[in-house]
């Protein structure tokens, strides 16, 4: 139970600084190895998969508009998703740098390695063969992270 | 800006008396690493009943620093806090003071 207050006294001192800090440290830990549940990512990755087929849509007026309503249910469910996972963990964190430089590592190489395997199958699968290579690299990326912080907990 | 922001609190340069007290300094940086947090999260990570956590999470409310939202999940009413835009510029600014007097640079 905590019973020190600051109102208006004296400045901390540098050690009770340091210590504020520290926890400071400590709290924002908290949110950063807080763990969405692996079935969030399972789904998201499952989500993720058939995406890329909305590019097999057509295109012309009005039958372009079941493709935009495909991708309105779409985005309601994800949200829905992840609506669940933030409910089930109890926390929303902020996207910090390093998660950033993660989304990107797996984002970018895929969609290099998109190009060469719709050259090879056709341009037609150009966008389904992305967004299931992207929906697998969620559910890989999210093992590994599960696997390591299990070995080092 | 809020009572807490202005010169009445501060005895240097973003050093935030409201944000200061133990458990309300963490809960704010939690709340930083967050877009938001549901309370049962905090009061977990904070290890505090409650009532404890309502009074912070109240003190910083009242500075403007802290929102909640509820939402009903299983029939249960659950409520979300997140750190509002000038809670979160206070809290920067408090932790920077708190890094100046470690550092040994405040001018108070």
């Amino acid at each position: 139970m905590e019973t020190r207050e600051f109102t208006q006294g004296p400045l901390p001192s540098r050690q009770e600084a340091a210590d504020a800090l520290a926890a400071v440290e400590q709290a924002r830990t908290a949110v950063e190895t807080a763990q969405w549940p692996m079935w969030y990512f399972v789904a998201l990755g499952a989500w993720v998969t058939p995406l890329g087929l909305l590019s097999w849509m057509p295109t012309e007026f009005p039958q372009a508009l079941w493709g935009v309503a495909a991708l309105a249910v779409w985005a309601a469910l994800l949200g829905a998703l992840v609506g669940l996972g933030a409910a089930r963990a109890g926390v929303v964190p902020s996207p910090s740098r390093k998660q950033v430089v993660h989304m990107a590592a797996i984002l970018v190489p895929v969609a290099v390695a998109a190009v060469p395997i719709s050259r090879i199958v056709g341009e037609d699968w150009m966008w389904p063969a992305l967004s299931a290579l992207e929906g697998a690299m969620i559910i890989v990326y999210a093992l590994a992270l599960r696997l390591r912080s299990a070995r080092s907990a | 800006m809020t009572a807490a922001g202005k010169t009445v609190g501060k005895t240097v340069d973003g050093f935030n008396p409201v944000i200061h007290a133990p458990n309300r300094l963490r809960i704010c940086a939690l709340l930083s690493a967050a877009d938001q947090a549901e309370f049962s999260f905090v009061q977990e990570r904070l290890g505090v009943s409650a009532s404890v956590l309502s009074k912070h999470v109240s003190v910083l409310m009242d500075a403007g620093y802290v929102k909640q939202t509820r939402a009903v999940r299983d029939t249960r009413q659950r409520v979300w806090l997140s750190l509002t835009k000038e809670g979160r510029s206070a809290y920067k600014a408090h932790v920077a003071a708190l890094q100046a007097i470690v550092g040994g640079n405040q001018d108070a």
